[in-house]
């Protein structure tokens, strides 16, 4: 262990004197490039994100795959970012728990706080990466399906039953917020269709209607003379009878 | 394949094929190679390994994936667990994809390699390793799998069980790249057992593949996981292969599967026949291995071969719960009794009728 230790710092120090050969490299990690300079081939990702770009939330536990504090999504799939050198993750999608729980926890993260609040949290951040590969391809996880993804990672605090609550919790409510996407993105398509419709009818009726009579259309302004004149039903309908065919005709032409 | 992100004297390799990661071999004697990383990051993690130069086999497309023939399947050797467990490997292979969801947890399958579950450990005058868990070799073992190897000198092509020395090194030439693994065509009468220390994701105390040819009529059966090494228990397959209904693929005689289980767990014991005196994996009395043993063996076949008459016993249950039923519905007529029970048609959230057990033993 000392060793390991002697041999991060050496990385930091000697860049690239004798025996710790140093690589630069570009990782993506939650959608933006970051630039990795002077780190020694060894480095695992794990290290790389936590102490040299800063990514906190991704805990160091074990560092030999046990306990799954590490997880983070490499294009989408779980992966322990301790097992993984850092020089092999260039030009991979990495996600860590940052891009999902700051600056708003999303259902996954907030069912976490609910359902496993009561524990010291030192797991949390790699367990919520593991439901939310889970989730993102099963919707609603049986029991058995839960415990055997969540079985590489190690809780000493809270009994396993947590955890299926709160994946159960947050897939109940990813499947709710969903549905209302859904229903929002359909009723906004029902509103456009209705607009449409309406259009539609409103064009029909013009067609169909008496057509305005000039002095009656919005765009003038109406003159009192002429609305007086309208009280008079005889000349009014004649006048009206005749502008209709007229408009009736140049529509059909 | 974009080498414009990683380059400083040449450090590490990113080759895009078999050739350039030849190349890159001969270029750097002394290059570690990381397919999947989930073995060698274990030592630098600890510091019992300190790579100077990297060779990164993950990004070689001739190395994954499965590919599908009438007499052979091939996988490539960088394919990963995950991709193992899938339906379609699920579908030809049982025992594999059994194998490959028994090892670690989903976050390391995702990276861990077939070639890395095979060449993880000690090479012969290299450096110190980590005891090794070969759960895919205990069924490739069964299966007689060869191994493909490639070097600059041409292809190698020797049966998996022989790329290990006998303390469980791996004989694998200076230079020379794991690139596939053929396995031959049996059917899908197959079957894998682990026992570990727990449930989940653990070293392996015993593990056990079974796989039974109805076409050649032959059982061939491996165990490990309690050494570096898999080996075949020829005997207890050739004496299983007299007691199975070749016909039906079942087998008729109940008391087969206990006998045959005791059959391997004996073998356990005897060195030279079943089993290599090598270092175990994990300390445990050899009374609970033999045990696991018994267990594994038994189960697997199970899972490989089921009893005669098992689906027909299936059948004759189904038909007399649906007698059952019949026969309920004409004394409630008799008695007068209201055909339907007090309530709205569906439960809620059930599913829409059809297609259920009971109607499918009436047909």
């Amino acid at each position: 262990m000392s060793e390991a230790d002697a041999g991060e710092a050496g990385a930091h120090a000697g860049a690239g004197s004798g025996g710790w050969p140093t690589v630069d490299f570009e990782l993506t990690v939650n959608g933006a490039p970051q630039r990795v300079t002077g780190a020694w081939v060894g480095e695992n990702l794990l290290f790389v994100l936590r102490e040299r770009l800063g990514f906190t939330a991704v805990k160091d536990g074990c560092g030999e795959g046990e306990c799954g504090a590490c997880t983070v999504l490499m294009e989408g799939r779980p992966t322990t970012a301790c097992l993984v050198p850092a020089v092999a993750a260039t030009g991979l999608a990495i996600e860590t728990p940052e891009v999902h729980a700051v600056p708003q926890p999303d259902p996954v993260a907030a069912a976490l706080a609910v359902h496993a609040g009561a524990g010291c949290g030192f797991c949390l951040p790699g367990i919520g990466m593991e439901m939310r590969a889970l989730l993102a391809h099963n919707g609603k996880p049986s029991a058995a399906a839960i415990r055997e993804t969540l079985s590489g990672h190690r809780c000493r605090c809270l009994p396993p039953e947590r955890f299926i609550a709160a994946t159960r919790d947050a897939a109940k409510t990813l499947a709710h917020k969903q549905a209302q996407a859904r229903a929002q993105a359909d009723a906004s398509a029902q509103d456009a269709q209705d607009a449409q419709a309406e259009r539609e009818l409103q064009a029909e009726r013009e067609l169909q209607a008496e057509p305005q009579p000039p002095h009656e259309s919005p765009i003038y302004p109406r003159v009192p003379a002429q609305a007086g004149e309208r009280t008079q039903p005889g000349g009014r309908a004649r006048a009206g009878e005749n502008d209709s065919e007229h408009e009736q005709a140049g529509a059909r032409s | 394949m974009d080498s414009g992100t990683a380059v400083a004297d040449r450090a590490v390799a990113f080759p895009g094929s078999v050739r350039e990661a030849l190349d890159a071999m001969t270029a750097c004697p002394q290059a570690t190679l990381v397919a999947g990383g989930t073995e060698v990051m274990t030592l630098v993690n600890s510091g019992a390994l300190r790579p100077s130069c990297l060779v990164v086999l993950d990004r070689i497309e001739e190395l994954r994936g499965v590919w599908f023939g009438d007499q052979e399947i091939v996988l490539g050797s960088a394919t990963t667990c995950a991709d193992l467990m899938q339906s379609d490997v699920r579908g030809v292979l049982p025992a594999l994809a059994q194998a490959a969801r028994s090892i670690a947890s989903p976050g390391v399958r995702s990276r861990a390699t077939l070639g890395g579950n095979l060449l993880s450990g000690k090479r012969p005058g290299g450096p110190a390793a980590a005891a090794p868990t070969r759960d895919l070799l205990t069924v490739l073992v069964a299966l007689n799998a060869v191994a493909v190897c490639r070097s600059e000198q041409g292809w190698r092509q020797l049966p998996v069980a022989e790329l290990y020395a006998r303390d469980g090194g791996v004989n694998l030439r200076p230079g020379e790249l794991l690139t596939a693994l053929r396995v031959p065509t049996c059917g899908g009468r197959q079957g894998f057992m682990k026992v570990g220390t727990r449930a989940g994701a653990a070293r392996s105390l015993v593990t056990f593949a079974l796989a039974a040819d109805l076409s050649a009529r032959t059982v061939t059966c491996a165990i490990g996981g309690f050494s570096p090494l898999a080996v075949r228990v020829d005997h207890a397959g050739q004496w299983l292969a007299e007691h199975v209904d070749w016909e039906n693929g079942a087998i008729p005689d109940p008391t087969t599967y206990p006998r045959f289980a005791r059959l391997i767990a004996e073998g356990l014991v005897v060195p030279g026949s079943a089993g290599p005196a090598g270092r175990t994996t994990v300390a445990v009395p050899q009374s609970y291995r033999e045990q696991a043993a018994e267990v594994c063996a038994r189960r697997a076949l199970v899972r490989a071969l089921p009893p005669a008459g098992w689906l027909e016993q299936v059948a004759q249950y189904q038909q007399r719960a649906e007698f059952v039923r019949n026969r309920a519905r004409v004394e409630r007529a008799e008695r007068g009794l209201p055909p339907e029970p007090p309530v709205p048609g569906q439960m809620p959230g059930a599913q829409p009728p059809g297609g259920g057990l009971s109607r499918g033993a009436g047909a």
